[in-house]
C-alpha cells in the first residue's frame, strides 16, 4: 500500500472515528437531557412523555409507544403512547387480539423493520390501529423483573437505520438503569410507608387495648354508678312526694291557725318550700341526665355487640350528638336538621353510633377557628335515608383525597390518629348495605354523606 | 455462535463427499460461505450431503483456487466458513438472472432470503452476495431499492481461470452460472469489514463524456483508449493495442473518485479490452460526468494491502465492538492475483500474520462488492476486502 494511500486511509479512519465520537456526543446529549428532565423538581409530565420528547429530538419518529410485556408472556399492553387514541387503550383489547408467541417475541428483540407490510410478526391490532405506520424500530428494555419495549414508528418505509438502532440500544440501557433507580426509590418509599403503617398499626393496637380497657372500666363504672344513682333518683322522687304532703299539711295548718302565717313569714317558709321543689326538680333533672350518660357509656362499651335490630337513626343521632357535644361545644355549634319524624334502619346501634361519632369528630377536627359550625341533616328519598354532615372547616387537600378511605391513612400527627376512622366507618356502612362518600370539599369545608336503606314499615306492618 | 473453517481437497470426488459428511455438526449450520475452484463448486453441487451440512450455501467459484489460513499444494479446494448460530438468523435465496431483470430479481430474492430467515420486513445486520460478472451493479441497485443503503453488502463475483464464462455458484440446491446468490445475516456476534483499492492515485484525470453500460467511449470528449494510453505514456508504460488488456492493465487501472469526508477514495475499474473504435470495455460500470483518474500499483502494493486491510478490519472489531476475532473472509481480486503469481504466498502470509492466526477463507474474484466509510455499497474491480466475525458474549 502506497504511503499516500496509507495516509489517506488513516485520515479516513480518523474521520470515521470523529463520526463515531459525534454519535456518542449525540448519545451523551440525550442522556444529559434525560437526567435533567427526570430530575427536574416539580416535573409534571410522566416519565414516558419526557422520554418521547427526547427521542423525538434525535430520531424522526411519527409515533412512539411503550409496550409492557405481561408476566404471563403471552400478551402485552400499551403503557403509554404519543398517539392519544392508544394512550389509555384497555389492555384486554390487546390481550384478546395478540396471543401468538411470534407477535409477542418481536418486542423482546432489538429490531429495525424497513417495511412493516412485509412482516407477519407485526401485531394485527397495531396494523388496524396504526394503518399509517410503514417502518419501525423496536428496542426492548428490562427493568428488574419487568419487560418493556420502546417502539418508534414512521409513516415512511426505510426510516430507521442500524445506527439509530445502536443509539436507541445504548440509550435504552441508560433509561433502564435510570428507571431502575426510580423503581428502587419507589420501592424504598413504599417500604418506608409500610414501616409507618406498621407503626400506626402497633400504635392503634395499643390504642385499641386502651380503649378496650377504658370501655371495660366505663362499663364497670356505669354499672356501679347506676345503683346509687337509682337510690338518688328514687329518693328524690319520694322526697318530692313527701314535700307535696308537707306543703298540703302547712296549708291546712294555716286555715286552722292563721297566726302561723306570721311565723312562717318570719322564717321565710314559703320561699323555702317553693325553692325546695325547684331544687328537687333540678336534682331529678341532673339524675336523669346522669342516667342518660351512663346509658350511653354502656352502649359504647360493648364493641363486640354486632347483633342487628331496628334502630331509629334520629334517636341514635341525638344520643351521639349529646356525647360529641361535650367536646365540640367549646369551638363549634352542632345543629340537627330533619324533615322526618323517624328514620328506622336495620342495623347495629353501637356500630352506627361509631360511624356517626367518627364523622362528627372528623368534622370537628377540620375546624381550626372559633366559629365552627357542624350541620347534620337527615332526609329520606324513597327507601333511602340520607344523612349529611357538613362542616365549615379547612377541607381536604387534593393530594390526600384519593387516600382518605384507605386504612391507616391519616393527616394527623403520629399518635393523634389511627387512620382507621373513615375506613372502618365505610366498612360498617357497607355492611349495612349503605354507602359512605365525600360529597364535596373545599377550603371552606366538607360534606360527607351516609346513605342507608330505610326499614320498609309496610312489610313490618 | 461458532464459525468453523474447513479446507477440503476436491481432487477426488468420493473422498470429497466423505470429507463433507464428516463436517456435519450436532446442530445444522445456518449458513456456509465457501470459495473453491470451478471444479470444487461443481463437485459440491453434485454431492447430496451438502444440504445436511448446512441449511444454506453461498459457494462461489474462484479464479484458480480458493485460499485459507491453511496452506496446501494441490489446485482444487473448497474453503468453507460454517456458521452455527442458534441465537442468530440466516436466510439464503438465489436467482438465475440477466442484465434486464437483475434489479427486480435482486429485490425478490432479498425478500425471499428474509423470509427464509423468518425476518420478513426486518433490516439484516449484514448481506453477503455472490453475483456472476456483469450483474453486480443491478444486484446492488435492487438491494438499495428494497432496504436502502443502510446494510453493509459484501461479496465477490464468481470467477473462472480464463474469463471463459465457466464461473459458477451453488446455493445448496442449484448450480447457477448467470445469476446470483444472496444471504441475509442476523448474527449473534459483531461483524467488522474494510474495503480498499490499495492503488495510488495520480494527478491524471478526466471526466466521463461517453459511456454505454460497461463500455467507456470517451473521456473529456476524446476516445477513451487515446486518453488512457496517453496517461500510460506519461507514466512510462507502453501503450496498449486493441484487444484484451486485462493482465496488462492490472498495475494501471482507472479509478472512479468517490469523495467522502473531504477525502477522495478511488473505486477501481479494470480495463478488460480495448476496442478498435477507441472505446474501452471495463469490468465495472462508470457514469457520465464522473471523474476518472489514472491509478498506479506495483507488486509490493498488492502484496502488502491484503495484510493492511485485514489489520484495519481487525482493529475496527476491537475498537468498535471490543470483540475478539473468530474467523474472517478475505476477497482478493483475481486480476491482482494473476499479476503477482509468484508472490501470492506472501499475501497469504501477511493476512495470517495480521489476523493473528485466526481461521480465514478467501477467493480470487472477478469483481468485489463492499462499502467505504461513506456507507454506500459499491461494486469495484481490483479491490480487496476483509470481513471479520467477532466472538460471542460481546456487544453486537
Amino acid at each position: 500500500m502506497s504511503q499516500s494511500e496509507k495516509q489517506q486511509e488513516l485520515l479516513l479512519q480518523l474521520k470515521v472515528e470523529n463520526q463515531q465520537l459525534l454519535k456518542f456526543k449525540k448519545l451523551n446529549n440525550l442522556m444529559r437531557d434525560t437526567l435533567e428532565t427526570f430530575t427536574a423538581k416539580g416535573r409534571q409530565q410522566s416519565p414516558f412523555t419526557s422520554l418521547f420528547a427526547l427521542l423525538h429530538q434525535e430520531l424522526q419518529a411519527d409515533e412512539q409507544l411503550i409496550i409492557a410485556l405481561n408476566d404471563d408472556e403471552t400478551s402485552f399492553s400499551i403503557l403509554d403512547a404519543t398517539a392519544p387514541g392508544l394512550k389509555n387503550l384497555a389492555a384486554p383489547f390487546l390481550h384478546t387480539q395478540n396471543k401468538t408467541k411470534s407477535e409477542q417475541h418481536i418486542f423482546s428483540q432489538s429490531t429495525v423493520f424497513f417495511d412493516l407490510a412485509l412482516s407477519p410478526k407485526w401485531p394485527a391490532a397495531f396494523r388496524s390501529m396504526l394503518p399509517k405506520a410503514k417502518s419501525a424500530l423496536i428496542q426492548p428494555i428490562r427493568i428488574g423483573q419487568h419487560h418493556y419495549a420502546i417502539v418508534l414508528l414512521s409513516d415512511q418505509p426505510k426510516t430507521f437505520t442500524i445506527e439509530a438502532k445502536i443509539v436507541v440500544a445504548s440509550y435504552s440501557n441508560f433509561i433502564a438503569s435510570f428507571l431502575s433507580l426510580f423503581e428502587n426509590q419507589r420501592l424504598a418509599a413504599e417500604r418506608d410507608q409500610l414501616f409507618a403503617q406498621q407503626k400506626r398499626i402497633e400504635q392503634s393496637m395499643v390504642q385499641q387495648d386502651k380503649l378496650a380497657a377504658i370501655g371495660q372500666l366505663a362499663a364497670g363504672v356505669a354499672h356501679e354508678l347506676n345503683n346509687p344513682l337509682g337510690f338518688v333518683y328514687s329518693n328524690l322522687n319520694t322526697l318530692q312526694v313527701y314535700m307535696q304532703t308537707v306543703q298540703r299539711f302547712i296549708h291546712s295548718a294555716y286555715s286552722i291557725a292563721p297566726e302561723l302565717k306570721d311565723i312562717a313569714a318570719a322564717t321565710n317558709l314559703n320561699y323555702i318550700l317553693e325553692d325546695s321543689f325547684e331544687l328537687i326538680e333540678e336534682s331529678l333533672d341532673g339524675a336523669r341526665r346522669s342516667r342518660d350518660i351512663i346509658n350511653n357509656l354502656r352502649t359504647f362499651s360493648h364493641p363486640d355487640d354486632t347483633s342487628a335490630s331496628k334502630v331509629d337513626l334520629l334517636e341514635l343521632l341525638e344520643s351521639t350528638i349529646r356525647i360529641a357535644n361535650t367536646q365540640i361545644k367549646r369551638h363549634a355549634t352542632l345543629t340537627l336538621s330533619k324533615d322526618i319524624d323517624s328514620a328506622l334502619v336495620n342495623g347495629n346501634a353501637t356500630q352506627l353510633s361509631q360511624v356517626l361519632l367518627n364523622l362528627i369528630n372528623n368534622a370537628y377536627h377540620a375546624i381550626k377557628h372559633k366559629q365552627g359550625l357542624i350541620v347534620i341533616s337527615v332526609t329520606q328519598l324513597g327507601r333511602w335515608l340520607t344523612l349529611k354532615i357538613t362542616d365549615n372547616g379547612c377541607g381536604i387537600e387534593d393530594s390526600v383525597l384519593p387516600h382518605i378511605f384507605e386504612p391507616f391513612f391519616t393527616t394527623k400527627d403520629v399518635g393523634l390518629g389511627t387512620g382507621l376512622g373513615l375506613s372502618i366507618s365505610r366498612a360498617i356502612v357497607e355492611q349495612h348495605n349503605g354507602c359512605l362518600a365525600l360529597e364535596h370539599t373545599s377550603p371552606n369545608g366538607s360534606v360527607f354523606v351516609v346513605s342507608l336503606p330505610a326499614v320498609d314499615t309496610r312489610i313490618d306492618d | 455462535m461458532k464459525v468453523i473453517r474447513h479446507y477440503l481437497d476436491v481432487t477426488d470426488q468420493a473422498c470429497f463427499c466423505d470429507q463433507l459428511v464428516a463436517l456435519e455438526q450436532p446442530e445444522t449450520a445456518s449458513l456456509s460461505i465457501a470459495f473453491g475452484s470451478t471444479k470444487a463448486i461443481t463437485e459440491l453441487s453434485s454431492c447430496h450431503y451438502a444440504t445436511m451440512v448446512s441449511a444454506g450455501w453461498v459457494a462461489t467459484s474462484s479464479c484458480r483456487d480458493a485460499f485459507s489460513d491453511r496452506a496446501t499444494e494441490s489446485n482444487h479446494h473448497l474453503a468453507i466458513l460454517q456458521f452455527v448460530d442458534p441465537n442468530g438468523a440466516y436466510g439464503v435465496a438465489s436467482r438465475h438472472s440477466n442484465s434486464k431483470t437483475i434489479v427486480e430479481d435482486s429485490k425478490a430474492a432479498l425478500e425471499e432470503a428474509l423470509l427464509a430467515a423468518n425476518k420478513p420486513g426486518e433490516l439484516p445486520a449484514f448481506i453477503w452476495c455472490s453475483p456472476s460478472p456483469g450483474l453486480e451493479e443491478g444486484l446492488l441497485t435492487g438491494i438499495r431499492e428494497l432496504i436502502g443503503n443502510d446494510v453493509p453488502v459484501f461479496g465477490g463475483s464468481s470467477a473462472d481461470n480464463d474469463i471463459s464464462g465457466n464461473w459458477c455458484m451453488f446455493d445448496g440446491k442449484q448450480l447457477i452460472n448467470t445469476g446470483f446468490i444472496i444471504a441475509v445475516m442476523f448474527p449473534s456476534v459483531p461483524i467488522s469489514y474494510y474495503f480498499s483499492c490499495g492503488y495510488e492515485q495520480t494527478t491524471l484525470s478526466a471526466v466521463v463524456t461517453g459511456v454505454s453500460e460497461r463500455q467507456l467511449i470517451t473521456l473529456d470528449n476524446q476516445p477513451a483508449a487515446d486518453v488512457y494510453n496517453n496517461w500510460r505514456a506519461l507514466n512510462r508504460h507502453p501503450p496498449l493495442p486493441a484487444g484484451p488488456v486485462l493482465a496488462a492493465s492490472t498495475f494501471s487501472p482507472l479509478g472512479r473518485i468517490v469523495p467522502q469526508h473531504d477525502i477522495n477514495m478511488a473505486l477501481l475499474s479494470h480495463p478488460a479490452r480495448i476496442r478498435t473504435d477507441g472505446s474501452i470495455d471495463l469490468f465495472s460500470r462508470v457514469h457520465t460526468g464522473e471523474c476518472i483518474t489514472f491509478m498506479q500499483g506495483d507488486t509490493e502494493l498488492l502484496v502488502q494491502r491484503a495484510a493492511t486491510v485485514s489489520d484495519i478490519a481487525r482493529q475496527q472489531l476491537s475498537n468498535l465492538y471490543d470483540s475478539k476475532p473468530q474467523a474472517a473472509i478475505v476477497i482478493f481480486c483475481a486480476g491482482c492475483m494473476l499479476a503477482i503469481p509468484d508472490d501470492i504466498k506472501r499475501v497469504h502470509q501477511g493476512i495470517r500474520q495480521k489476523l493473528e492466526n485466526i481461521p480465514f477463507i478467501g477467493g480470487y474474484t472477478f469483481g468485489e462488492q463492499g462499502r467505504f466509510a461513506d456507507g454506500i455499497n459499491r461494486h469495484g474491480n481490483l479491490m480487496i476486502s476483509a470481513i471479520i466475525f467477532g466472538s460471542v458474549n460481546e456487544s453486537v
